[in-house]
């Protein structure tokens, strides 16, 4: 079953093709990487499917409602949920409130959203930080803190952008771990990355761009073999 | 929180009980009216801060232009007031409603500009209202301005002595600040935060940001409308430079800077500081040296914005406000 | 039609005032975002100071100049460090900058209070005087020399801009400041040229403005919304902008004036400035100020 379908979305710049007829699928619990060199898109894509940029042509499907153009907002209250590259905490929120809010979103009373909040910081091994602010981390439990967050909304989907970017293999397996054990609640992850050998290893089905184009999909095996992909990463004759 | 800065936050908090109700007491039984005049000033512009705090401070909305709305507020109340004898506080209901209808207008418009063009629209808006009030002579008597009859009566929001016009006031902070605690401590002053920290990644969570920072500036309007119909009332007079001066802008704003912005107790504190003070210097050093007491003050507000940049009551605590 | 020609003819000589005096404050503002709500208080300093040097050097006041220009871009650089370079540390340096060049402006206006008086004022140039009449339209000399001043100090700033290594640094700061900084720019010393450099085309212009416009001390707040909204119309960053902007205000002034009065003109000015701020940020010619004004 496609939870998400992207079909055939285009968007340029001031006359820069950002993206171009891209297509592809996520199926329900899947974990889909998309990769790719600097400037291919990846993020463009991102922005396009969670709401904050309009393609200019194509049609994005979630969970079969067709999502395309929907403000960011609607389409997070839909189950959809985007993590940043540069994290976003809410600085003036300790950890605890910042886990609170996906949760009064859903209607829970402030109390309640407090208890879950704890909950889930339990969970997330950052319990012991409940009352920090997150200027007072350093970056790792920053980034945690955000996909905590991200899943404290209950999400359908979630959205990373380069995750696993800037972390000691440590830190690295503390995340894979997360994630997997999200995948094995029945959340669906998409995920821009950079890092390749965790995606690999991650990743279900990766989903390859270059120059805005989708030039390959397919299983982590299939795609390092194949030749397209090879080049656009390491130029002809490889 | 550590203790020191819960302890600390309590002393700003504390420091402005005391005052206040030293204040209320004086306000309601004392004698002297010239500190009645300085307590009821003070309670204005305090209002006027704490409600142009609930939109900079907590939803980040830096509007230079909220004299527009206090100017709706003095003169519907007033022109209601002098063309049709309705009583003043219908008349403020009115400017607060107007006010908040203009608040929705101007946020929804601007709700995409951000930082210094969203305040540079704001204080456009302003002076362009006060264009009107200038202009449309018909409507406001232009800068002559409008004197309202002194007819002491509850009905007519007139006192003879200051004690009626303290208490309306105190009300009136009392009001504003109760509005904007509950939003604070609700789920929306949680929103509010968080989009004003991370605008992008509240709406990725799902927080409706364009809808809560209308709504925060509607009702920021409609309260600060409220001051300038209490202000009209204790001047009787209005005119467009009262009215609608960039200066009550600026001294909201100042006020929340000094005391602490996206704080309660923040604006009453600034109020406190600044508002005898400015007072005291134009009674001592005005007339014959008429400028020296505002060049004072100009001194001192650079002196102290460069000095205490996140206001005093923000520096008690280690919650960081901007 | 000859009246269209009046009208046209003195919205441009006024645009020609609106131009000169903005130009400091797109140097300022539209190339380095610093807010400076002082910008008209400092104009009207310099209007001051030219009457001083009139009164006790026997200048003319074109040539107090002479004075005017040294001293604001020593003033400016004492100003930059004194209080502007802080605001960059503050933990919202935008509100700080507002605030502090407010309270500069207050500072200003009342001590020209307290040691001027509250007369208004005005000057004239003992060399350029007169006006010169073509056909049915006559022009002050003084303002035709103003609109002259604004172009070749445009052209000046831009001259500089492009072809010196100062303006180049000041030009690579205003696109990224990070990346000007590893290229080793002295990213505060170039806010501080800019600072001086800006004072003292303010200088400049105080000194011209002060013989065609009124001066009394509290006459900063209305020039320095008229400049702020020229270069926002013109374009932020565009010494192009500023000049065409001033220029396009003056002509449209003139006309609504005409049409429909002075307070329906400045309220319309008004106007098509916040449509410029919804619309087209970017305003006429600028480029950078499109990305930043707007939410996506």
């Amino acid at each position: 079953m496609n939870i998400l379908k992207v079909q055939s979305i285009s968007k340029s710049f001031d006359g820069l093709q950002a993206l171009e007829d891209v297509s592809f699928y996520v199926k329900s619990n899947e974990i889909v990487g998309i990769i790719g060199p600097n400037g291919a898109g990846k993020s463009t894509l991102f922005n396009v499917i969670g709401g904050f940029t309009k393609p200019d042509t194509g049609e994005i499907q979630f969970d079969g409602q067709d999502i395309t153009g929907l403000a960011p907002h609607k389409i997070a209250r839909q189950g959809m949920i985007k993590t940043f590259q540069l994290v976003k905490p809410f600085g003036s929120l300790t950890l605890k409130q910042n886990i609170m809010i996906p949760k009064l979103l859903k209607g829970l009373s402030i109390s309640d959203s407090m208890l879950q909040s704890i909950s889930i910081l339990e969970r997330f091994g950052l319990v012991g930080m409940a009352d920090v602010f997150p200027n007072e981390l350093p970056y790792a439990l920053r980034r945690r803190l955000e996909i905590a967050r991200a899943f404290a909304s209950d999400p359908k989907i979630l959205l990373l952008d380069e995750a696993l970017a800037g972390l000691t293999q440590n830190e690295l397996s503390d995340i894979m771990d997360i994630l997997k054990q999200m995948r094995h609640d029945g959340i669906t992850i998409l995920m821009i990355e950079h890092v390749m050998a965790a995606t690999m290893a991650l990743c279900d089905r990766i989903v390859v761009l270059n120059f805005g184009k989708l030039i390959a999909t397919g299983t982590p095996n299939e795609v390092t073999q194949n030749p397209m992909v090879i080049e656009a990463y390491l130029g002809k004759g490889h | 929180m550590n203790n020191l800065s819960l302890l600390t936050q309590s002393k700003t908090t504390l420091f402005a009980i005391v005052f206040w109700v030293t204040g209320s007491l004086y306000g309601a039984f004392g004698t002297n009216s010239i500190i009645q005049d300085v307590l009821i000033f003070t309670l204005i512009w305090t209002g006027v801060a704490i409600s142009w705090n609930l939109t900079a401070g907590y939803a980040g909305r830096l509007s230079l232009g909220h004299a527009a709305y206090f100017g709706i507020g003095a003169y519907t109340s007033s022109i209601l007031y002098m063309k049709f004898g309705i009583s003043p506080w219908i008349g403020a209901a009115a400017g607060m409603f107007i006010a908040a209808f203009v608040g929705v207008l101007i946020e929804a418009t601007t709700i995409r500009l951000l930082g210094i063009y969203y305040s540079l629209a704001t204080f456009a808006i302003a002076e362009l209202l006060g264009l009107m009030a200038r202009g449309w002579t018909e409507l406001t008597n232009g800068m002559a301005g409008l004197t309202l009859p002194f007819k002491a009566s509850l009905i007519h929001m007139t006192f003879t002595n200051k004690t009626g016009y303290f208490f309306i006031a105190l009300g009136f902070v009392l009001l504003c600040f109760t509005t904007t605690a509950l939003i604070v401590n609700s789920r929306y002053g949680f929103y509010l935060k968080a989009q004003r920290d991370e605008l992008v990644a509240a709406k990725a969570l799902g927080i409706a940001t364009n809808q809560i920072c209308i709504v925060s500036g509607m009702i920021s309007a409609a309260l600060t409308a409220l001051g300038g119909t209490i202000y009209a009332q204790y001047l009787l007079y209005i005119d467009p430079d009262i009215g609608f001066n960039w200066y009550i802008s600026v001294q909201a704003a100042l006020l929340c800077l000094i005391g602490g912005m996206g704080t309660l107790v923040g604006p009453i504190i600034g109020g406190i500081l600044l508002v005898p003070l400015e007072r005291v210097l134009h009674s001592l050093l005005g007339g014959s040296y008429g400028g020296l007491a505002p060049a004072i003050y100009g001194g001192l507000l650079i002196m102290i914005v460069l000095l205490m940049p996140k206001g005093i009551a923000s520096m008690t605590s280690k919650i960081k406000t901007t | 039609m000859d009246m269209v020609a009046a009208i046209v003819v003195a919205g441009l000589l006024q645009g020609g005032i609106y131009a000169l005096i903005s130009i400091g404050l797109t140097l300022m503002f539209g190339v380095l975002r610093v807010v400076n709500f002082g910008h008209g208080d400092f104009l009207m300093v310099a209007m001051y100071l030219t009457f001083l040097s009139v009164k006790f050097f026997g200048f003319d006041s074109l040539a107090a100049s002479i004075i005017t220009v040294p001293l604001f871009f020593i003033t400016g650089t004492i100003l930059y460090h004194l209080i502007i370079k802080r605001t960059f540390t503050a933990s919202d340096p935008l509100l700080a900058q507002v605030f502090a060049t407010v309270g500069l402006s207050i500072l200003l206006q009342n001590l020209t209070l307290l040691i001027a008086g509250a007369d208004v004022r005005q000057n004239e140039s003992q060399i350029i005087t007169g006006s010169i009449t073509m056909g049915d339209i006559r022009m002050e000399s003084i303002k035709i020399l103003i609109l002259c001043s604004a172009f070749v100090l445009g052209i000046l700033v831009s001259l500089f801009l492009y072809k010196t290594t100062l303006g180049k640094q000041m030009r690579a700061v205003a696109q990224n400041i990070t990346a000007a900084t590893l290229m080793g720019i002295n990213v505060q010393r170039i806010y501080g040229w800019t600072f001086a450099i800006s004072c003292a085309v303010i200088g400049l212009g105080g000194t011209l403005l002060s013989m065609t416009e009124l001066s009394y001390p509290t006459v900063g707040l209305k020039f320095s919304l008229i400049c702020f909204m020229t270069v926002v119309i013109g374009g932020l960053g565009s010494i192009r902008g500023a000049i065409l902007g001033g220029l396009l205000i003056g002509v449209v002034e003139a006309g609504t004036s005409y049409l429909f009065g002075p307070i329906f003109s400045q309220a319309f000015v008004y106007v098509i400035f916040l449509a410029v701020l919804l619309l087209r940020p970017a305003g006429l010619f600028g480029q950078e100020g499109y990305l930043e004004a707007k939410a996506e």
